[in-house]
């Protein structure tokens, strides 16, 4: 039988899609309205970070700060970025996403629409933060730094596109899973535990492929916290020499470069593969 | 599949929906759709009725691609759902069966402010219409809504941009005797007032007979009968007939269903009484009235010959 078309409506101009422009203002606005819990949480956290950094300046203790810095603050922003993630699709898991799907727009763009709005505010928030570091050090009195130079291009680089990379992790596991916490950790348990074993048993291929992961030079580890450890070194060096970073040292740079443009591929990947069943 | 007296299928020059040998299985053996061929004229109220598990659901979620079909055609407005889903999602009202999605934080107005956004037609006025009609609550977080009240919001969420057309999974579950009269009043002052094809999935007929104008009956996956509202009621009875009486060999295909109530046995037969009269009276049965069935009782009476065919009492 020959299926047949039906394209006039009685006595009513026919309703389009809407595009993913007006998707993305309404994700903007969504997002604003669904994460103000958060936004209470990282006021919290930047005014503390603020009042730490201030009085790590004022006390001239930057080379301990740089250290803390990188050991704790750093994994701390880090997983704070993958929780924002999660938390901008809290309410539309795989298995729970009809009404996310059931509007009238493209569901890649919808997604991809969804996912642009989380991170414009998470970005927005992290140049606020930016921001308040930059007035710190460039009004905080006998900071140390020489002429209260500010950080080097690299440290503002690396600060931002450590936390957009946190953040396209998280997300590529919140479009494809129920679980993406779980799957997360167990997916860190499980190249940690790899990489141990393949340095103690000498297994060289194993080794060969955590290294992507963990240590290697260009591995996701060395994108996600290296930058960051490097630009704070940078800081505790006092010297404004130093402020510029050794050719050696944009290796980190580089692995933050070929992973911010893997993950953005991936989540671009999920949000066409992510579908209903 | 085999021929029965009675229609399988509707025949519409301007199907609203349309289907096609539409199959639907879950892993290897479970088959949740078996072949299904639906038409849906534009305009049309259309009932599909079936127990819970028939695969009414299952048929819905694939005409709006909530779920991907394992074989067979689908058109729905003149477009495939599973390539063109988002100018299907633009012209449809939904009303899921469940109420629960994730959004129970935000407060009524707030969602249905969000809901509107995606669909230009919106029309606030009529909104407001119904938000006064359905006593909604717009204060209240969605979450912390009742069943038949998140229902009613459900409905003002499907009909305020008035959609070409209306997909209503149990529209009437949940809520209370009046609200439930008001719902079907609302709906039926809806259709008239903007012409909508409106296809309703229901395991509560009695509910929804006062609206339909078409009616299938879905059975474990299989269309056991589509046609006509008026057609099924015209060439259907429900024959009163003595205790002793044996259903003559020749009726046997048209016989739908045989019960039994406080009057003796009833046999709900496929075929007009002036036909079905003389046949009966030929093979020695004397009935002792012809009644028209209601629409559950016609839908029902299909219902029971699946049931009955499975368990092989029909041998």
């Amino acid at each position: 039988m020959e299926m047949r078309v039906t394209e006039s409506a009685p006595g009513r101009v026919d309703a389009a899609p809407i595009g993913f422009g007006e998707a993305l203002m309404e994700q903007l606005r969504w997002v604003w309205a669904r994460l103000r819990f958060w936004w209470l949480v990282l006021g919290v956290l930047l005014a503390g970070s603020g009042v730490l950094l201030v009085n790590t300046l004022t006390e001239n203790t930057w080379p301990r700060s740089g250290s803390m810095f990188a050991g704790v603050v750093l994994p701390l922003v880090l997983l704070v970025a993958v929780s924002w993630s999660l938390s901008v699709w809290r309410d539309d898991p795989p298995k729970d996403r009809d009404y996310f799907w059931l509007q009238p727009v493209g569901r890649e763009a919808h997604t991809l629409a969804r996912v642009l709005a989380g991170l414009v505010w998470m970005l927005g928030v992290m140049a606020v933060a930016a921001v308040a570091l930059a007035i710190a050090i460039l009004v905080a009195p006998d900071a140390g730094l020489a002429d209260h130079a500010l950080p080097p291009a690299g440290f503002w680089f690396s600060w931002l596109g450590a936390f957009v990379l946190s953040y396209l992790v998280g997300t590529f596991a919140a479009i494809l899973s129920d679980r993406p916490a779980i799957w997360l950790v167990l997916g860190a348990i499980l190249v940690l535990l790899l990489d141990g074993l393949a340095g103690a048993r000498d297994w060289q291929w194993v080794d060969a492929v955590t290294n992507w992961f963990t240590s290697g030079d260009l591995s996701l580890g060395t994108a996600l916290f290296a930058p960051g450890v490097i630009a704070f070194q940078a800081m505790a060096d006092h010297a404004p020499a130093a402020m510029q970073m050794s050719p050696g040292d944009h290796q980190p740079v580089a692995a933050l470069l070929i992973w911010l443009v893997i993950m953005t591929g991936a989540v671009v990947g999920a949000a066409f593969v992510s579908r209903p069943r | 599949m085999s021929e029965t007296p009675w229609p399988l299928r509707v025949a519409s020059a301007t199907p609203a929906i349309e289907t096609l040998g539409l199959r639907k299985r879950y892993g290897r053996s479970v088959v949740a759709l078996d072949g299904i061929d639906l038409t849906v004229p534009e305009g049309s109220t259309y009932l599909l009725v079936g127990p819970n598990g028939a695969g009414k659901t299952t048929t819905l979620s694939i005409l709006l691609d909530l779920t991907r079909r394992s074989e067979g055609e689908v058109r729905v407005l003149g477009h495939d759902p599973a390539s063109d889903g988002a100018q299907v999602r633009a012209r449809i009202g939904y009303v899921p069966e469940r109420a629960d999605f994730g959004y129970g934080w935000m407060k009524v107005r707030a969602l249905l402010r969000h809901h509107a956004v995606y669909r230009p037609g919106w029309d606030a006025d009529y909104a407001a219409e119904l938000e006064r009609a359905l006593e909604l609550e717009s204060d209240r977080k969605f979450g912390k809504l009742s069943k038949g009240q998140a229902r009613r919001v459900e409905l003002l969420m499907a009909l305020a941009h008035r959609p070409r057309l209306l997909l209503l999974d149990e529209p009437t579950d949940g809520l209370d005797p009046l609200m439930r009269e008001r719902v079907l009043e609302l709906l039926a002052d809806h259709i008239r007032r903007f012409p909508t094809t409106t296809f309703i999935s229901t395991h509560l007929i009695h509910e929804a007979d006062r609206l339909a104008d078409h009616v299938a009956v879905l059975d474990r996956g299989t269309i056991v009968v589509q046609a006509e509202r008026e057609a099924l009621m015209r060439s259907m009875r429900r024959w009163s007939v003595p205790g002793d009486a044996r259903p003559p060999a020749e009726l046997e295909p048209a016989i739908v269903s045989r019960t039994t109530d406080r009057t003796g046995p009833v046999w709900t037969v496929w075929g007009e009484e002036a036909e079905v009269r003389p046949r009966l009276e030929r093979a020695g049965v004397t009935p002792v009235t012809a009644a028209r069935p209601s629409l559950e009782q016609a839908a029902v009476a299909f219902l029971a010959r699946g049931s009955r065919a499975r368990l092989g009492e029909d041998e």
